[in-house]
C-alpha cells in the first residue's frame, strides 16, 4: 500500500525556450504518455525492430553465389539472378541460413530485399490516399451542398464494392502477361485507398468545426485556410496518423493479395510474390516448407506492427478507450 | 407522522420495533488510485427515520453522491467500502451476499436517477422497463399473470401523473420529465422503505422540477417511504426535508433537522452555505463561498475546513456570532486533529472543534 | 410507411450498382487488348495451324458485337446485366458465365456465410464477455493471440494450418472441396460425401473464422465499454436486476447495433476476402474460377465475378439499411 501522506510531485514550469526545454517540455510528456500506451509502443518497437534487421541486412549480410564469390544482397532484384550453386536447399548451418528456394536464391536476401519493397508500396499507396481522402474530407465538409452530397454517394457507393475484385480488374487489364513494377503496383491499389480515409477524416472535420475554438477563430476572422491549417490540422492529426498506419495496412494487404493472385511485380521478390511463388509451384507439396515460412512470418510481424500502432493511436485520437484506473 | 408499520416484504430478522429505518455509522469509501487512497466519504455516520425525508447537500466532490451509490452498494471500481456499517431496518446491507443485494434493491431501497440522465434502456418500451424489476423481484410461481401485471403498470404510471398509453412508447418519445416521472414510477413499483434520490430535477426546468418533487412527495407520503434527497440546491432542501446533512471533503460536517439548520446552524461551514444564500426577504447578495474545495488526496491535516474556515481564519463577519465559542477554541486542533462528529443537542450533530470542550 | 426512406435507399443501391457495371465494363478495355486475339493464337500455335485466325476473330467481334464503338457495348452491356445476361467465358467455351458461377458460388456462399455466422456469434459473445468480467485474467490471456491473429490476412493464417495440420500431420487434406476420382460424388443426398465436404472445409473455415474473430470481439468490446458507461446501466443494477439480464437485455442488446452494420458489411465483403483462401486450398469455389480467368485474360468471367460480388455487397447493405430501424427504434427512417 502506497504511504497516503505523500505529496504529488509539482512539475517545474519553465519558461526559458531553450532547446534544453524541448525535451523537457515536449518529449519528456510523450514519452510519459507513451508508458502508458503499450500498444503504441509495442508496435513502434516490432517495426523498428524488423526495419533493424533489414538494414542490417543490407549492411552486413553477404550470399555466396553459385561461384562461390561473396556479394551483398542488392544482386537478388533481379529474379534471374541465381545465386546458390544448390537448389533448393535447407541446411541452416551452412552459407545459406534460411535456405534457397527453387530458382536457388537465398531466402534470407530475398527477405532483406523484399521486405522494404512491400513496405514501399503500402507507403505511397497510403500517402496517396490519405492525402486524397483528406482533400475531399475538408472539401465536402467546408464546401458542403452539392459538393458534400456527391463525395458521400461515391464515397458510401464505392465503400462496398470488393476492393481486391477491382484491383484485380485493373491489374489483369495493365499488365498481361508481363507484371507490374512495384510503384505501378503501389498507385493501382491508391485508386481505391482513399474512400475509407475520406469518410474517416470527414466525421471528425464536421465535429470539430462546431468546436468552441474553432468557432472562436470564425468569429475573429480568421479565414478557412488558416482555420483549416492553424486550428484543425494540429487536432486531427492523431486521425490522420491513425488513418495513415491503417491504410499502410490495408495497401499491403491488397498487395499481397494481388501479388498471390499473380498480378504482382514478376521481377521483384517482394513478400507477396514470395508466397505467389510458393503457391504457383506448389512448394508444400515438394516439402520445401523453408521457403513458405519466412514470407508469412515477416508479413505477420509487419501486420501486427502496423495493427498495434493503428490501435495504440486510435487511443490517442479517441481517449475514450484509454484505459481506465 | 412517523408510525413503525410492518412492511410486508420485511425480512424475518428484522427488527420491526425499531424506528430508524436507516442506520450509517463510520460508512467509509475510497478510491483507490495511483496517487493513494481518496478518502471520498470519511467516517460518515447518521440516522433516518421511518417515513423521514432527509437532504444532503455539499459541493461537487464533496462525495455526497459517492455516499449515497455507497448506500446501495452501487459504488463502482476503483471506489471500495473500506469500512463502517449500513443498515437498512435492521438489515445490514454491507454483510449481504451479491445476490441477497441485488434483492434488496429496487424491493427495500430503489433510487431515483438524476435528472439529466439517461436512464432508460432505449430499445425496450416503458412497459417492458417497469415489469422487468417486478419480475426479478418475484419467484417465477407468484408471478401474477399478464393482465395483471399491465393493470399494475398503469397504475402505477397513472400514480406519478402520466397518461396509460405511456406504457407502450420508447424513451426516445419522452420529454425530460416524462422520463423522471418514469424513474418514479419504477422506483415505487415495489414500495420500498428508502428512496434514494440523487438530484432527481436536475437539467429539468424549474415548473417541471417542482411536479416532480410533488409527485415524489406524495408517493413518499403514501407509502411512508424515507427518503434521502441528495443535491445541491438549498432552497429545494428547505421546501423537501425534514433532516439535513451537509458534507465537506468526504465528513458529515453537520447533521440536523431542517428548520433549526436554518435558523442557527453550528457548522461554520453550513454557516456560510446558508449565509450565501440569496435572501428572498432581505434582497442581500449571493456571496458564494470562497476558495476552493481541498484534494481529497491529500486532505488539509486536522480539521479539512479549515483553510477556508471564517472562523479560524478570523474573519471580520463572523466575528460577533462566534465570538464566545472561538475565544474558547484551541486553533491548534484545527490543524492537527480531525474534529469527530457529536451530537451537542438532540439531533443535532456537527464536526467542529469549538463545539468540543465540554463533551 | 416512410416511402420516402426506403426510395432513397433504393436509389442508393442501383447507384451503387450503376457504378459498380461501369468499372467493369471500362476497365478490362483500359489494355485494348483481344483476348479472343490471343486465345486463338495459343490454341492455333498448339495445333500448328496459323491460318484464319484473323477472320474468325473478327467473326467472333461481328457475332457479340465487339467491333462497335465502345458506347455502344457499353448500352448492350448495360441492356445484358439487366437482364442478368453475364456473357461467355472464352477459355470455357461456350459456356456460359452464369453456368460457371452456378457451379461454384454455392460453395463460395456457403462457406463464406458459415465462418461469418460463427466467426460473428463467437466473437461478438467474447467481446461482451471480455469487458463485462473485465477482472478474469484468464480472458486477457485468451484474447492475445486471438487479436494477434485478427492482423492476420485469412490466407496466410490458412498457409499456416495448411502447413501444420495438413503437411506436418496429414489430419485435413491438403487441397480440394471433396475427394476426386470416388465414383457417384459429389452426390448431395450421400452422408459419407457431405461429411467428405466438412472435413476438407474445416481448415479453410478455420483459418476465416479464427482470424476474424478477434474483429468481432475487439468491436464489441468497444461498444460495450461505451455501454457500460450509459446510465441506464447504473440505473438497471439499482433496479435490483440479475447480472445475466443486464448483460444480455442491456448490455448486448445495446451494444449489439453498430456491430449489426459490420456484419452487413462483411457479408458482402467475406466471399472477396474468401477468393484467397480458395486459392490456398483449391477450393471449387468462385476464388478458383477468379484466379484461372485472370492469367488467361478471360474478361468475361472477371467481369462476372466482380458483378455478383459487388451485387451482393450491396444487396446486403441494402437489407440491412431497410431492417436496422426494427432493432433500435431510435433510428427512425430518415434520409442522410
Amino acid at each position: 500500500m502506497r504511504p497516503l501522506t505523500k505529496v504529488t510531485e509539482i512539475p517545474q514550469i519553465s519558461t526559458g525556450f531553450g532547446s534544453g526545454n524541448i525535451y523537457r517540455e515536449r518529449i519528456l510528456p510523450l514519452l510519459r504518455y507513451l508508458r502508458r500506451n503499450p500498444l503504441l509502443i509495442g508496435g513502434i518497437g516490432l517495426l523498428v525492430a524488423l526495419f533493424g534487421c533489414v538494414i542490417l541486412g543490407y549492411l552486413f549480410y553477404e550470399q555466396e553465389d553459385w561461384m562461390g564469390n561473396k556479394q551483398g544482397v542488392d544482386g537478388l532484384t533481379r529474379a534471374d539472378s541465381v545465386t546458390a550453386r544448390e537448389k533448393p536447399s535447407w541446411n541452416p548451418f551452412g552459407v545459406h541460413p534460411l535456405g534457397t528456394d527453387e530458382q536457388g536464391r537465398d531466402i534470407l536476401a530475398v527477405m532483406i530485399v523484399g521486405t522494404p519493397l512491400t513496405l514501399r508500396i503500402g507507403l505511397i499507396a497510403a500517402a496517396i490516399g490519405v492525402g486524397v481522402g483528406m482533400i475531399l474530407a475538408f472539401l465536402a465538409a467546408y464546401v458542403g451542398g452539392w459538393v458534400d452530397g456527391i463525395i458521400r454517394v461515391v464515397v458510401d457507393s464505392l465503400i462496398p464494392i470488393p476492393g481486391l475484385l477491382i484491383l484485380v480488374l485493373i491489374a489483369t487489364s495493365l499488365n498481361p502477361g508481363k507484371g507490374l513494377t512495384v510503384d505501378q503496383m503501389a498507385f493501382v491499389i491508391s485508386i481505391l485507398a482513399w474512400p475509407g480515409p475520406a469518410r474517416a477524416i470527414r466525421s471528425q472535420v464536421l465535429v470539430m468545426r462546431e468546436r468552441g475554438y474553432v468557432e472562436m477563430a470564425r468569429m475573429s476572422g480568421t479565414s478557412t485556410i488558416g482555420i483549416v491549417f492553424r486550428e484543425m490540422m494540429p487536432n486531427l492529426s492523431p486521425y490522420v496518423l491513425a488513418s495513415f498506419v491503417a491504410s499502410v495496412a490495408g495497401a499491403i494487404l491488397a498487395s499481397v493479395g494481388l501479388e498471390a493472385l499473380g498480378l504482382g511485380p514478376l521481377d521483384s521478390p517482394t513478400l507477396g510474390m514470395t508466397i505467389y511463388w510458393n503457391i504457383y509451384t506448389s512448394s508444400l507439396l515438394k516439402s520445401l516448407w523453408w521457403w513458405l515460412i519466412p514470407p508469412i512470418v515477416v508479413i505477420v510481424l509487419l501486420f501486427i506492427g502496423l495493427f498495434l500502432m493503428s490501435a495504440g493511436l486510435d487511443e490517442v485520437a479517441n481517449p475514450r478507450l484509454r484505459r481506465r484506473v | 407522522m412517523t408510525t413503525a408499520e410492518v412492511s410486508p416484504t420485511a425480512a424475518v430478522n428484522v427488527d420491526i420495533h425499531s424506528e430508524n429505518v436507516l442506520e450509517v455509522e463510520n460508512l467509509k469509501v475510497y478510491y483507490d488510485t495511483d496517487a493513494g487512497h481518496v478518502k471520498a466519504v470519511d467516517d460518515v455516520s447518521f440516522t433516518l427515520k421511518r417515513g423521514e425525508r432527509m437532504g444532503l447537500v455539499g459541493e461537487s466532490g464533496s462525495g455526497k453522491t459517492t455516499m449515497a451509490m455507497a448506500l446501495m452498494r452501487l459504488h463502482k471500481p476503483p471506489a471500495i467500502i473500506a469500512g463502517g456499517t449500513v443498515r437498512l431496518d435492521g438489515l445490514s446491507l454491507l454483510d449481504l451476499n451479491e445476490e441477497e443485494m441485488r434483492q434488496t434493491r429496487l424491493r427495500d431501497i430503489a433510487l431515483v436517477p438524476q435528472g439529466a440522465m439517461n436512464s432508460l434502456n432505449p430499445v425496450y418500451r416503458v412497459r417492458d422497463q417497469i415489469i422487468d424489476g417486478i419480475k426479478h423481484h418475484t419467484d417465477n410461481d407468484k408471478m401474477p399473470n399478464k393482465a395483471m401485471v399491465n393493470e399494475r403498470v398503469i397504475e402505477l404510471l397513472n400514480s406519478v401523473g402520466l397518461d396509460s398509453n405511456v406504457a407502450d412508447m420508447y424513451p426516445h418519445e419522452l420529454s425530460g420529465g416524462m422520463k423522471q416521472r418514469v424513474a418514479l414510477a419504477i422506483a415505487t413499483s415495489l414500495r420500498p422503505k428508502m428512496i434514494l434520490a440523487d438530484e432527481p430535477t436536475s437539467a429539468l426546468d424549474v415548473v417541471v422540477q417542482r411536479q416532480i418533487m410533488l409527485t415524489l412527495e406524495q408517493l413518499q407520503q403514501e407509502m411512508q417511504a424515507s427518503v434521502l434527497l441528495v443535491g445541491h440546491d438549498m432552497g429545494l432542501m428547505a421546501q423537501f426535508a425534514d433532516v439535513l446533512g451537509v458534507m465537506y471533503a468526504g465528513h458529515l460536517v453537520e447533521f440536523a433537522p431542517i428548520k433549526e439548520i436554518f435558523e442557527d446552524p453550528k457548522h461554520p461551514y453550513t454557516k456560510k452555505l446558508i449565509s450565501s444564500l440569496p435572501d428572498i426577504e432581505v434582497k442581500g447578495q449571493f456571496t458564494g463561498i470562497d476558495g476552493l474545495p481541498p484534494t481529497l488526496v491529500v486532505p488539509p491535516p486536522g480539521c479539512r475546513f479549515h483553510p477556508r474556515c471564517p472562523i479560524y481564519n478570523n474573519d471580520e463577519d463572523f466575528r460577533g456570532e462566534f465570538a464566545d465559542l472561538r475565544n474558547g477554541l484551541n486553533t491548534d486542533l484545527c490543524t492537527t486533529v480531525d474534529p469527530h462528529l457529536n451530537e451537542i443537542e438532540t439531533r443535532r450533530w456537527v464536526a467542529c472543534h469549538m463545539y468540543e470542550r465540554g463533551s | 410507411m416512410p416511402w420516402n426512406y426506403i426510395i432513397s435507399r433504393l436509389a442508393m443501391f442501383f447507384v451503387t450498382i450503376y457504378i459498380a457495371s461501369t468499372i467493369v465494363f471500362f476497365l478490362p478495355r483500359i489494355s485494348g487488348q483481344n483476348p479472343l486475339e490471343e486465345k486463338l493464337l495459343e490454341e492455333a500455335a498448339r495445333g500448328g495451324f496459323l491460318e484464319d485466325t484473323q477472320a474468325m476473330v473478327e467473326a467472333f467481334d461481328e457475332k457479340y458485337g465487339f467491333n462497335k464503338p465502345v458506347w455502344e457495348q457499353y448500352v448492350k452491356f448495360m441492356v445484358d446485366i439487366v437482364q442478368f445476361d453475364l456473357g461467355r467465358s472464352i477459355f470455357n467455351w461456350p459456356k456460359t458465365v452464369n453456368q460457371l458461377l452456378a457451379e461454384t458460388i454455392l460453395w463460395t456462399i456457403a462457406l463464406g456465410l458459415l465462418t461469418l455466422i460463427f466467426a460473428f456469434i463467437i466473437g461478438t459473445l467474447m467481446g461482451a464477455i471480455l469487458e463485462w468480467k473485465r477482472h478474469k485474467t484468464f480472458l486477457m490471456v485468451l484474447m492475445s493471440p486471438i487479436l494477434t491473429l485478427s492482423a492476420v490476412p485469412y490466407y496466410l493464417f490458412g498457409l499456416v494450418l495448411l502447413l501444420a495440420f495438413s503437411f506436418v500431420w496429414s489430419i485435413f487434406p491438403l487441397f480440394g472441396g471433396y475427394s476426386r476420382g470416388i465414383a457417384g460424388w459429389p452426390d448431395w443426398s450421400n452422408w459419407s460425401f457431405i461429411g467428405n465436404v466438412l472435413w476438407h472445409a474445416t481448415l479453410p473455415a478455420l483459418s476465416v473464422v479464427l482470424v476474424s474473430l478477434g474483429g468481432w470481439a475487439m468491436g464489441m468490446r468497444g461498444m460495450m465499454v461505451t455501454t457500460k458507461g450509459e446510465d441506464y446501466m447504473l440505473q438497471a443494477e439499482a433496479k435490483g436486476l440479475p447480472d445475466r439480464v443486464m448483460f444480455f437485455r442491456y448490455g448486448i442488446r445495446n451494444a449489439m447495433l453498430p456491430q449489426l452494420t459490420g456484419l452487413a458489411l462483411q457479408l458482402g465483403l467475406i466471399v472477396s476476402g474468401l477468393v484467397l483462401v480458395e486459392v490456398v486450398f483449391s477450393y471449387p469455389g468462385v476464388g478458383g474460377l477468379l484466379v484461372q480467368a485472370i492469367p488467361r485474360n478471360d474478361h468475361a468471367v472477371i467481369q462476372g465475378i466482380v458483378f455478383v460480388l459487388a451485387l451482393g455487397t450491396a444487396l446486403a447493405t441494402l437489407i440491412l439499411d431497410l431492417a436496422y430501424p426494427l432493432v433500435d427504434a431510435r433510428i427512425k427512417y430518415s434520409q442522410g
